[in-house]
């Protein structure tokens, strides 16, 4: 029951009311048996289209006897002449066009005129668009007719030049039309492909498409449709080609810890038609099998050799390393590395980003002349609208389209006021500060992932690229807002994690760190033993700041923890 | 020039309910099927099963569920199940994916999924499945990717989610993301926040919620919010309870439920009671039904409110009733 507004009658009009219904229930019991009846029976025939269209008419969605007619039109196709049969459907596109009147939302009398279109000997189908245009005319965004629409395009192959410009009429009409700006967005690389653009959409096309949308935000600044398209637009840079196919991002390799360490730019499943391939010394160490972080066989982007005890990796003499990626039996991508005979450990990023932000897209000139172009669109726009919240959005994604670094103040300080103007999705701009200040820290370091990250006292609310950071051997992310740990175990280098005060009520998220030796957890919301379980699975933790946390206030909590963790060595009150 | 459209949404009537009035709509779900020759009950019967699925649902996140006769309604759902090993919405009605998701929802509600055939379930689900990884919803061939959802969570509620092809099945999903992140009934459709729920909830299902951009669909979700507090299903449409459902469990399977102002929707939710009735209705003032008595609780329960029992955002049936079976949910 949608919008359907509840009225106080009085007990006459309800009296009137419970009469009329019971007649029409009558009505309606006594014609569905005699249908099912038939159906019993095989009786596929017109007094069954009769009866059952009765029943339709009140009740399109009643999907059983859409299913019926279907077959009875499939029965009356192997004895009607063509041109009888032609004379029923069409009756029976007269009849669907008055129940889609009435309910203009029916899956199933929608479904029932493909079906109708499909078996009818001449299908008229520019009858059938201009039904459309109708009922689009009604209501522009029903998604079942714009649906239908697409049918008809495809089965008679309509243009789509002249579907374009149909949703160019419509846009024109009323650029608030998001089903228009959808279309569009499905039509422009079909028109107007270009393998070598972005997205495979020719450029010219996409800076008409930037032109009429930015006249759709002046019209009406705060209708969402054209922020979309306009987002969707901008997002069309190409990332750097390497990172957009499979390829191996870093990999380490340790003697001691008999494992090898993958992280890959995109997710894998192994087993089943996925499968890693180690080699060393330029043979296959047969008897591997992998894991994810979380010691699962789940998609992951990291994977972790594990060795059974006669596969293990020399402790000592040179050692040369190679890594493939099979998918299907065929290789996606590999890497290598060599050890000398005095080097235990090694680790290293193979996917170079040649000093080019990871975040940012390839920008072509006549890209970033567009960007530039817009950019002084939105700035004069928030001019005249100095609280729209979607220009101050759409300001930030440019700087930062455009150079993060250089913008950078300017991007954290409309965060703050998108934050303030909008306060329903504060968290929102919250996390996508986050997520900035992340992005830039990981382009500062370069190459250099091995190293220590210093990100305390940001005001991150969460914790982005994981991902990217599993040769991290330090990470400080304290005072910040975050209030969970999920995904740390991408960090498999990490040997001391700061996250003293933050809002933590859980360390799930933490199990299975290798190396992970100190633990500071102070002044957070860690409540009960529970909270801390994941610790357990961190085979080297030797040091866990625990103190400031609700679960210190107890001394029984002291004590199982003690026990769930023995070897570690754990404050449990600041020493002063 | 053009004044610009004004946003569509409603205003909460300053007397609407401010206090979850749980026991009226335990009582009015509980009594809904009392009233079998009535009008609206008799229209309604081509979405009986599912309609069934709502109430029984609704019950056991107010832990009342043992109200209703267990007996009585596994009599039903069995009676519903066809040779073709599919479930029809009523007795002598069509076999459907509909129906049959909501037929194995009720069995494993009542801890009976033992009294179906499984093996003739699965049969027919596979039966749906087409070369493009997409599925039927019956034998008429309609393609939708509620349809992928109800196939994999009926097989994944009998643990058999293996034996369909399940990376075809994603990629059709995947063939139906759109410019905005979201999902649409087939490739080519619109975004619509319930298709999301689907595709999100079949990733989540499958494990391939890596494929999701989060932050981009996140957003779009969030965008739903009303400064009414209420969702809506798509932009520039009026808000409604059940997308408190299809945006709220979407945000919370892709880890973003923290979004959108929890306060504001709880307010939206809780103004759509009905005082005298019990249950929800879509909008403050309308009429209650089934359908928005279960997703406003459901609602409220993601929204931490503790008097509703935890809900599965995935299935969206109470967490300690799928403790029992194996299902391994994926979230972001």
């Amino acid at each position: 029951m949608h919008g359907r507004l509840k009225v106080k009658s009085t007990a006459e009009q309800l009296e009137a009311k419970r009469k009329e219904r019971e007649k029409k229930l009558q009505l309606y019991n006594g014609a569905k048996s005699k249908i099912f009846e038939k159906k019993i029976n095989g009786e596929l025939d017109e007094e069954l289209l009769l009866l059952s269209g009765e029943v339709l008419a009140v009740n399109p969605d009643f999907y059983t006897l859409w299913n019926y007619r279907k077959e009875t039109f499939l029965e009356l196709k192997k004895i009607k002449s063509k041109e009888e049969l032609q004379k029923i459907f069409q009756s029976e596109l007269h009849f669907l066009e008055t129940c889609l009147k009435i309910n203009p939302k029916s899956y199933g009398s929608w479904h029932q005129r493909c079906f109708v279109m499909d078996n009818m000997p001449e299908p008229d189908w520019s009858r059938e668009l201009e039904l459309c245009n109708q009922f689009l005319q009604y209501d522009e965004r029903n998604f079942h007719c714009w649906d239908y629409r697409r049918f008809i395009v495809k089965r008679a192959n309509v243009s789509l030049e002249a579907e374009f410009e149909f949703s160019m009429s419509k846009i024109s009409n009323n650029f608030s039309n998001y089903s228009s700006w959808h279309y569009r967005s499905k039509l422009l690389p079909i028109l107007f492909p270009d393998p070598t653009q972005p997205m495979g959409v020719d450029e010219k096309a996409l800076l008409k498409e930037y032109e009429l949308v930015q006249n759709g935000f002046f019209t009406d600044p705060d209708d969402q449709s054209n922020w979309f398209y306009h987002r969707w637009l901008m997002g069309r840079g190409k990332l750097k080609p390497d990172w957009q196919k499979q390829a191996l991002h870093c990999f380490s390799v340790s003697r001691t810890d008999r494992c090898v360490i993958l992280s890959l730019v995109k997710h894998i499943q192994v087993g089943k038609s996925t499968d890693i391939i180690l080699e060393c010394n330029n043979s296959i160490l047969k008897g591997v099998t992998w894991q994810n972080q979380e010691k699962s066989t789940r998609f992951s982007t990291l994977w972790i050799s594990f060795h059974s005890n006669n596969v293990t990796l020399p402790e000592n003499g040179d050692l040369f390393i190679k890594v493939k990626i099979l998918q299907g039996g065929e290789e996606i991508c590999f890497s290598s590395m060599s050890l000398k005979e005095n080097e235990v450990n090694y680790s290293a990023p193979s996917l170079s980003t040649g000093g080019v932000s990871r975040f940012s897209q390839e920008l072509s000139v006549v890209k970033t002349e567009t960007l530039q172009h817009e950019l002084e669109a939105v700035s004069q726009l928030l001019e005249m609208e100095t609280d729209n919240k979607w220009a101050v959005l759409t300001l930030v994604l440019l700087m930062k389209a455009l150079d993060p670094v250089l913008y950078h103040a300017e991007i954290m300080n409309n965060l703050d006021k998108l934050a303030v103007l909008d306060t329903k999705r504060i968290n929102y701009y919250k996390d996508l500060k986050s997520k900035f200040i992340v992005e830039n820290m990981i382009d500062a370091l370069n190459d250099s992932l091995s190293t220590s990250i210093d990100l305390s006292q940001r005001d991150l609310t969460k914790f982005y690229h994981y991902e990217l950071l599993p040769l991290v051997i330090s990470l400080d992310l304290s005072y910040n807002r975050l209030n969970n740990v999920q995904n740390f175990n991408y960090l498999q280098s990490i040997i001391v994690l700061n996250l003293n005060s933050n809002n933590l009520k859980s360390l799930e998220g933490l199990q299975y760190l290798p190396k992970l030796e100190r633990l500071l957890v102070r002044n957070n919301g860690l409540s009960s033993p529970e909270s801390l379980r994941a610790l357990q699975t961190c085979p080297n933790l030797k040091f866990l700041d625990l103190s400031g946390n609700p679960v210190c206030e107890n001394e029984v909590s002291h004590e199982s923890i003690r026990e769930q963790l023995q070897d570690v060595d754990i404050v449990f009150k600041e020493t002063s | 020039m053009n004044m610009g459209t004004p946003i569509k949404d409603i205003v909460i009537p300053a007397n609407a309910p401010k206090t979850l009035l749980l026991q009226k709509h335990a009582d009015y779900i509980a009594s809904y099927g009392d009233k079998k020759d009535d009008y609206e009950y008799v229209m309604t019967e081509f979405l009986r099963m599912n309609g069934m699925y709502w109430g029984l649902t609704s019950l056991a996140l107010t832990g009342q569920l043992d109200r209703m006769d267990k007996a009585e309604v596994l009599d039903f759902v069995m009676k519903c199940q066809h040779e073709c090993g599919g479930f029809s919405c009523s007795i002598g009605h069509d076999p459907h994916l509909l129906s049959t998701l909501s037929a194995i929802q009720i069995l494993t509600l009542f801890d009976a999924v033992d009294l179906v055939n499984s093996d003739s379930v699965v049969g027919w689900v596979k039966s749906l499945q087409q070369s493009d990884g997409s599925f039927y919803g019956d034998k008429w061939g309609e393609v939708d990717t509620r349809f992928s959802f109800c196939a994999v969570a009926c097989l994944a509620l009998l643990n058999r989610l293996d034996e369909v092809d399940v990376d075809k099945a994603v990629n059709f999903v995947l063939s139906c993301m759109n410019f905005d992140g979201a999902f649409g009934c087939r490739p080519g459709s619109e975004s619509h926040s319930g298709q999301v729920y689907c595709c999100t909830g079949m990733l989540s299902l499958t494990g391939r919620l890596h494929h999701v951009n989060a932050d981009q669909l996140g957003w779009w979700l969030s965008e739903r919010q009303l400064p009414s507090g209420g969702l809506n299903g798509r932009p520039e449409k009026l808000p409604d309870v059940c997308y408190s459902w299809w945006v709220l469990a979407s945000l919370k399977i892709i880890g973003r439920l923290h979004w959108i102002d929890k306060e504001k929707l709880v307010e939206f939710i809780l103004a759509c009671q009905d005082e005298e009735t019990g249950g929800f209705a879509d909008r403050p003032g309308d009429m209650v039904d089934p359908f928005h008595t279960l997703f406003g609780l459901a609602g409220l329960s993601l929204l931490g409110d503790a008097s509703v029992k935890p809900v599965n955002p995935v299935l969206c049936m109470p967490e300690d009733t799928l403790r029992k079976s194996r299902i391994q949910l994926q979230y972001l």
